[in-house]
């Protein structure tokens, strides 16, 4: 019992928190501006939120979004004004529902203070209106447009529509069982348009005490539609009327369209399906999906031998034909279980214009937040890495970005800032770009703050580029701000950042330009079980280096060896493109065994943010994609294999055999380490 | 029945001619050394051998005479690989021979080990019954406490 009920609590946090999440984009809407779709949503939310909380027994959160509700009905009816005040209001409710939201999570308790909050909202909504369940005593009927259309489209048609009022005997028992019945028999002489109340099959006896409505369209008679609701037993009156078109003066009913929105709503809920699933399930799957892509090329490769050996074998070609469909079936699969794992990065979008909002409150700045590809599709995994970092980056833009309003106006810029939060596909990986308009990174300052620090002597400041002073910002214990403010962070810097995407296999870059803004540029692979690899062979091992850091291999000949390979203090360096990068052969760096043929050179140029790094093997054996297996149960210092620099884990190859797939990053920062020593 | 159930089994095999015992619950499987292909670890210490794939899962496999310290000594047809389970690390060793399994009654065991200074630490008890002793290895420790090298 308890574990089911566990169950029960998990999906009422998991969906509440859902549905707050569209309360408050819907309110980030509303303050563009009034609009009745929205303020539906928002309602629908709402609704729903107060439906489980009250199931689940939270009678605070219950009341509060009752509450809320109200004003957003007065919203709606335009009795109660969009203004800033109401806004504020709205949002205030937000964040009193993620405290209710948050209290359960953690003690199960809903209790928080909320009278505050619930005086201003009864300052708009007016006093009544406390107890639900009035709102069945209405004499009107509502119906929608499109159901105006209907009922005239059906008096065109020369059918009859009847708008009847039935009511049960006030001491009859289970009158939703009344009401069904009645409406089960209309069903059989015609169509039922609409019941008020909505859930008239379920409803507590109290909410029928005024009986029910339904809009019947049928070609039967008055009599006979009278019949056949008597027939349900325990039925007090029954009221007929015609509906004679919506043009026509004979209505002796006034028939108002769209009048009570509640009902409206309740009608039109999604009729999509979801299942909730644990991800770690999902993981598994996933798992198992990599194993089955790599077996995959490992049966063919074995099928490819067999029809060099067996050529014109009847079998032989059964067999290849199984085994390019089992191929074709994997990819299918894998697809398939990498398009569940992902969300689009509208999620994680949404969040942010609520952030930017308050911030831009509190610091008196003026900024327009714009958001691009929102439809960009991230595994799940990355998506939720990938937050923290674009927190810190937008904190940081409206922190020490954008100017105030006068510093702009100065300046000779628009009164407001803007910042893009911009997402795309690009190959295998997908892009996220944050940009400021702001004032953009200041070199020299940055320089000065890393020689405080302690980060780097004068005479590596004197000889960098400017690009290598801005990639200071990710050094540890680098931070800009003077003094910490609420706003950008307690204390958490950029190399929190650039670590947390370096674990993802991602990459970020700096542009930025003084007076003219900066641009954090984000690379993420597509998903974090699969990867993309260039496999390189040196000696009896095989090197995996992530698609994402490699720059570009070139094979050279004994000639350009020698033009392009020089020797500086000893150490081997390639001439790229002005550039002089220092050389790693990976047998030396890995104390592996290798031969060495000097009739041809195989480099790969891996890294990014202008550092590179040229890597030398003995082979390069081709593009690959892999399911890396994490050896951080045994990696690190202390543990079993050590401290290996440079290695985040291996993978089983299609023959079987190993390759060590490497950490570009890490390695990079080893050999830094290495040459200050 | 009551006996039985405070029995500790134990997987006896030799070391530089000595008897050691890894207890039961830790033990996988043992393999032969030569259906298994190990490949190099780089840059790994030395007692490591390398890492295998036993059915697609990476484990980690270490010369345990080389972790222990023991003079070095050439693989035959007797060399076997335990391969070990504790919290969640799977991890193989390679020994000399694997001998039998063994069931030894609470009263057979010590766990004083304050007697033995070389490896002292990585001895959980030490078992005798008539005139054999097998040393009780802490497969645990082995594999989480190899700072000092």
């Amino acid at each position: 019992m308890v574990a089911r009920e566990n169950e029960f609590f998990g999906l009422f946090v998991e969906e509440s928190t859902e549905q707050i999440e569209k309360i408050e984009q819907g309110i980030l809407k509303l303050e563009e501006g009034y609009s009745e779709e929205t303020i539906k949503e928002v309602f629908r939310m709402a609704h729903s939120l107060k439906g489980s909380s009250t199931i689940m027994g939270f009678a605070h959160l219950s009341e509060f979004t009752h509450n809320m509700e109200s004003l957003l009905e007065k919203i709606k009816t335009r009795a109660v004004p969009l203004n800033e005040e109401v806004i504020d209001l709205l949002f205030e409710c937000v964040d009193k529902i993620k405290e209710m939201r948050d209290n359960i999570t953690k003690s199960r308790s809903d209790e928080v203070d909320i009278t505050k909050t619930c005086e201003k909202i009864t300052s708009f909504v007016g006093k009544k209106k406390t107890k639900r369940c009035s709102k069945n005593t209405s004499d009107e009927f509502s119906v929608t447009e499109y159901e105006l259309l209907v009922m005239d489209d059906a008096v065109r048609r020369e059918q009859n529509v009847f708008i009847i009022k039935v009511g049960i005997e006030e001491d009859a028992s289970m009158k939703s069982m009344k009401a069904f019945l009645a409406v089960n028999n209309l069903k059989n002489l015609g169509q039922v348009l609409r019941v008020w109340p909505h859930n008239y099959d379920t409803a507590d006896d109290s909410e029928l005490n005024n009986g029910f409505k339904v809009v019947l369209i049928t070609s039967q008679s008055k009599e006979k539609v009278e019949k056949n609701i008597d027939a349900a037993g325990e039925i007090k009156s029954i009221i007929i009327d015609s509906f004679k078109g919506k043009e026509s003066e004979g209505n002796n009913i006034d028939v108002k369209v769209n009048e009570k929105l509640e009902d409206n709503l309740l009608f039109r809920t999604e009729k999509r399906s979801y299942i909730r699933v644990d991800i770690a399930k999902l993981d598994k799957l996933m798992g198992f999906v990599g194993e089955l892509v790599i077996d995959n090329g490992r049966l063919s490769q074995v099928a490819g031998k067999l029809k060099a050996r067996f050529k014109g074998d009847p079998d032989i070609k059964e067999l290849l034909e199984t085994v390019e469909h089992v191929d074709y079936i994997g990819s299918e699969i894998q697809d398939a279980v990498m398009n569940v794992r992902v969300y689009t990065v509208e999620n994680i979008f949404n969040k942010f214009h609520r952030m930017i909002r308050d911030l831009s409150k509190r610091s008196n700045k003026e900024i327009s937040f714009i958001t691009e590809g929102e439809n960009t599709e991230l595994d799940r995994g990355i998506l939720e890495e990938i937050v923290d970092p674009l927190v810190h980056l937008i904190r940081n833009a409206v922190d020490h970005g954008i100017e105030t309003v006068e510093e702009r106006l100065e300046k000779g810029k628009a009164a407001q800032g803007t910042i893009n939060l911009k997402a795309k596909h690009q190959e295998n990986n997908v892009i996220i770009e944050i940009s400021d308009d702001g004032k953009g990174l200041d070199i020299n300052s940055i320089k000065s703050k890393a020689l405080e620090k302690g980060l780097v002597t004068i005479d590596d400041v004197e000889t960098m580029s400017d690009q290598e002073a801005v990639d200071l910002i990710f050094l540890p214990g680098f931070s800009t701000a003077k003094i910490i403010t609420d706003i950008s962070g307690r204390g958490v810097g950029m190399d929190v950042v650039k670590t947390n995407v370096e674990k993802m296999n991602g990459v970020i870059e700096i542009e930025t330009e003084k007076n003219k803004g900066t641009r954090f540029i984000i690379k993420l692979p597509l998903t974090l079980a699969i990867i993309q690899v260039l496999l390189v062979k040196e000696g009896n091992l095989n090197f995996a280096l992530p698609l994402s850091s490699v720059v570009e291999t070139i094979r050279l000949s004994e000639l350009e060896t020698k033009e392009y390979i020089k020797k500086v203090k000893g150490k081997k360096v390639y001439i790229w493109e002005d550039q002089i990068i220092p050389i790693i052969r990976l047998g030396d760096y890995y104390e592996v065994k290798y031969s060495n043929d000097n009739s041809k050179t195989f480099l790969i140029i891996a890294g990014f943010s202008q550092k590179y790094v040229c890597f030398m093997a003995e082979r390069l054996v081709g593009e690959q994609q892999i399911v890396i297996k994490s050896l951080g149960e045994y990696l690190g210092k202390g543990k079993l294999l050590g401290e290996v620099k440079g290695i985040s884990g291996a993978t089983i190859l299609g023959d079987g055999s190993f390759a060590y797939v490497m950490d570009i990053p890490e390695l990079l920062k080893d050999l830094k380490s290495a040459e200050h020593k | 029945m009551r006996i039985l159930e405070n029995l500790r089994q134990v997987i006896v095999f030799s070391l530089d001619n000595e008897d050691y015992g890894i207890d039961v619950e830790n033990i996988c499987e043992v393999n032969r050394l030569k259906e298994i292909n190990i490949v190099e670890f780089p840059k790994a210490p030395d007692f490591i051998e390398g890492i295998i794939n036993l059915r697609g899962e990476v484990v980690p496999i270490v010369d345990m005479r080389k972790r222990l310290k023991m003079p070095a000594k050439e693989r035959d047809r007797h060399s076997r690989i335990i391969i070990t389970k504790i919290e969640k690390k799977t991890v193989g060793f390679v020994v000399d021979k694997v001998i039998k399994a063994a069931e030894f009654l609470p009263q057979e065991i010590s766990t004083s080990t304050d007697e033995i200074t070389q490896n002292g630490k990585y001895i959980k008890a030490i078992a005798k019954k008539d005139s054999e002793i097998i040393v009780i290895l802490d497969v645990k420790e082995i594999i989480n406490n190899t700072e000092d090298r």
